[in-house]
């Protein structure tokens, strides 16, 4: 060994922040912020891919409202009203139809976004980093929450223009409360669908199965009343019924939920039981994969 | 054995490291339909498995600069990726920078710096800077800090005039370069730099080669180096553990290495076109010399190939090789009678070859 070379570090010494503290947490924080902004810029840098993911929303959705509009004969439906108290039909479908985006944010972008990085060659360098690996997931949660959250304000400023919306505005705060909740429930469920991901190498089965079971448990297009009971009970499982209900409840008048019951205590619930189940999943799924030594296989 | 020995001074440490593989075996399409007899099972399923680590025991002291030798699929990467966490072993387990590595993941990912094969570890659709950047802030480095050491490292790999093009437009050796800023952002204590110069043209070699010594002398880190290119390891290394199967079958420093293989002869002899039994038929034509192998060259981009006798009387039978080699058509082109190498080493004590070919820098 050559005797004039300098000495490094101290053995046991690290420069990175570890363990649980003020220091620590907030480099956590800042990384998921970093995850977002370089997925912003990894999409942006496809520009015609993101013009059609910003059109196709809206596009997607019309044909629900026109078809909607057709069978009712008109916007106001009589049998929804006896239903569920109100009877616009456009209203109906655009609250669902919000929903409904999110749950692709779930599912889709952040159950996808462990596989994209394996596609990319760049899962194995982020995971070698000491970055926990749930600021990964959470960061490019982030970044697909609020693309999708842009899309939405697009859509309804459009929706509005077009069709007008019978929406109360002093519902609005409460429905976003609703709304944070449903979407932590959605983040662990989301963080369930990435660690699936990184197993099964063909995820987009689970994950489009997951999906389709979740549209049609959640009152998107119908009201749950319309449902086998059977159906409507299993709907308590996914965050996305009981929030629908509730956002309605306070964004549409004359809306009368069809399933009553303490929606925020019963989204509560689903965000610790989806939270912790989809942390625990991830986390077996990350110990299975390092010992099979399948992590950067695609 | 005791997995925490540690007397401080090493900072890379293994204990029985050992990592199998099982490899499916593809059936066809309705591969799945078709009964297998058990006994036929049994055997395909131990042919099935690969033993990429087998017992592996080596100790890298603080600073050191070691070299990990062996050729494609002996076990290196694999040895790297344990390490780093990425994978986990099977059996055994080590120690780095002081910390488990079965245990303490979180710890030994902010020990280490890796530079792991592959083009695509970055993303081609961002900047160099941007790049920097974003690992950064995985590696925890407040905002200001890592702004100024993202200029540094770009300043020292000679690419701060090209930082902000996307690496889409960078050649192989400047993202390789990228690759390595990236492995020293956090100023980590160790490095772990598998098969580093892979496909660089030798100007981008010599570069990176020149900035892993002075990583070595000048900033003192513990470097564990994989490569199948004798001549680097012999040139960068202070040590050298040959591995070959997933095993380790020596180390030691490079002139120590050599000097086991000094008393035996060694005649090369530089050709075109020998034929594929080449080994077998000059074995039978020479007795007593230990070895006799050929490396085959790349023969179509105009790097010969190369036989080499080695053995106490190797130099005995030149003319009785050189008489054999013509008889067969072989076009020589030179002959040498020289020093054994680190792959001469090598071959000698497993009778594999380091690696197929001298083209490359």
């Amino acid at each position: 060994m050559n005797k004039n070379r300098v000495k490094g570090h101290e053995l046991g010494e690290v420069t990175c922040p570890t363990g649980f503290n003020w220091t620590n947490l907030k480099a956590e924080l800042r990384a998921i912020w970093e995850s977002s902004i370089k997925a912003w810029k990894i999409e942006l840098a496809y520009p015609v891919s993101f013009l059609r993911q910003s059109v196709s929303p809206l596009i997607i959705l019309l044909p629900f409202l026109i078809y909607g509009m057709v069978l009712v004969g008109g916007r106001y439906s009589e049998n929804l009203e006896r239903m569920v108290g109100t009877g616009d039909v456009v209203t109906f479908i655009f609250t669902g139809y919000v929903i409904m985006g999110f749950i692709g944010t779930a599912v889709w972008a952040m159950g996808f976004s462990i596989r994209g990085e394996q596609w990319f060659g760049t899962l194995e360098s982020i995971f070698v980093t000491p970055t926990s690996r749930l600021s990964l997931v959470l960061g490019m949660a982030l970044h697909s929450t609020v693309h999708q959250s842009i899309g939405t304000a697009v859509e309804f400023a459009i929706i509005y223009a077009v069709f007008g919306l019978g929406l109360k505005i002093g519902g609005i705060l409460p429905a976003l409360g609703i709304f944070v909740l449903m979407m932590l429930a959605l983040y662990g469920f989301g963080i369930l669908v990435s660690a699936l991901s990184l197993v099964l190498k063909e995820g987009w089965i689970v994950a489009e199965g997951l999906h389709s079971i979740m549209m049609i448990l959640s009152p998107v297009v119908y009201p749950l009343v319309v449902l086998p009971t059977v159906a409507q009970q299993a709907s308590a499982i996914f965050p996305t019924a009981p929030a629908l209900v509730g956002m309605r409840v306070f964004l549409i008048e004359n809306y009368q939920p069809e399933v009553i019951g303490n929606i925020f205590l019963h989204l509560l619930a689903l965000d610790a039981a989806w939270i912790l189940f989809g942390i625990l999943v991830f986390h077996l799924t990350d110990i299975y994969v390092r010992k099979k030594g399948s992590l950067e296989k695609y | 054995m005791d997995y925490t020995e540690d007397d401080g001074t090493y900072s890379i440490q293994t204990f029985d490291l050992t990592k199998r593989f099982t490899k499916k075996k593809h059936r066809g399409i309705f591969g799945f339909l078709r009964k297998e007899r058990k006994q036929r099972k049994q055997q395909s399923e131990s042919s099935r498995v690969t033993v990429a680590l087998d017992h592996i025991n080596i100790k890298i002291r603080s600073g050191e600069l070691f070299g990990l030798l062996g050729p494609n699929g002996a076990g290196k990467t694999t040895l790297v990726k344990c390490l780093s966490t990425i994978l986990i072993p099977d059996k055994g387990t080590a120690v780095v920078n002081g910390f488990d590595i079965r245990k303490q993941t979180s710890m030994v990912r902010a020990s280490l710096g890796l530079v792991i094969g592959g083009e695509r570890t970055l993303y081609w659709k961002l900047t160099a800077r941007d790049n920097l950047m974003y690992f950064a802030s995985l590696y925890k480095m407040p905002r200001n800090q890592a702004k100024e050491r993202v200029e540094e490292l770009l300043e020292k790999m000679q690419l701060s005039d090209r930082a902000d093009e996307r690496l889409e437009d960078y050649s192989t050796g400047m993202r390789q370069k990228i690759a390595i800023a990236r492995s020293l952002l956090h100023d980590p204590s160790i490095l772990l730099l598998d098969e580093p110069t892979l496909g660089l043209d030798p100007t981008f070699s010599k570069q990176i080669r020149g900035q892993i010594r002075e990583l070595s002398d000048k900033h003192g880190k513990t470097i564990l180096l994989t490569t199948h290119y004798m001549d680097e390891a012999d040139q960068l290394c202070d040590r050298v553990a040959f591995i070959n199967d997933g095993k380790v079958v020596a180390v030691d420093d490079p002139d120590s290495l050599k000097a086991t293989v000094k008393e035996t002869e060694l005649v090369e002899i530089t050709c075109f076109n020998p034929p594929l039994d080449v080994e077998r038929h000059l074995k039978s034509l020479c007795p007593g010399v230990d070895i006799i192998t050929l490396v085959h060259g790349d023969e179509t981009k105009g790097n010969p190939s190369k036989i080499k006798i080695i053995g106490g009387n190797a130099e005995e039978h030149i003319s009785t090789a050189i008489d054999a080699l013509r008889k067969k058509n072989v076009r020589i082109s030179s002959l040498n009678v020289g020093v054994p190498t680190l792959e001469d080493v090598f071959i000698k004590l497993t009778g594999a070859k380091l690696a197929e070919g001298e083209g490359r820098g």
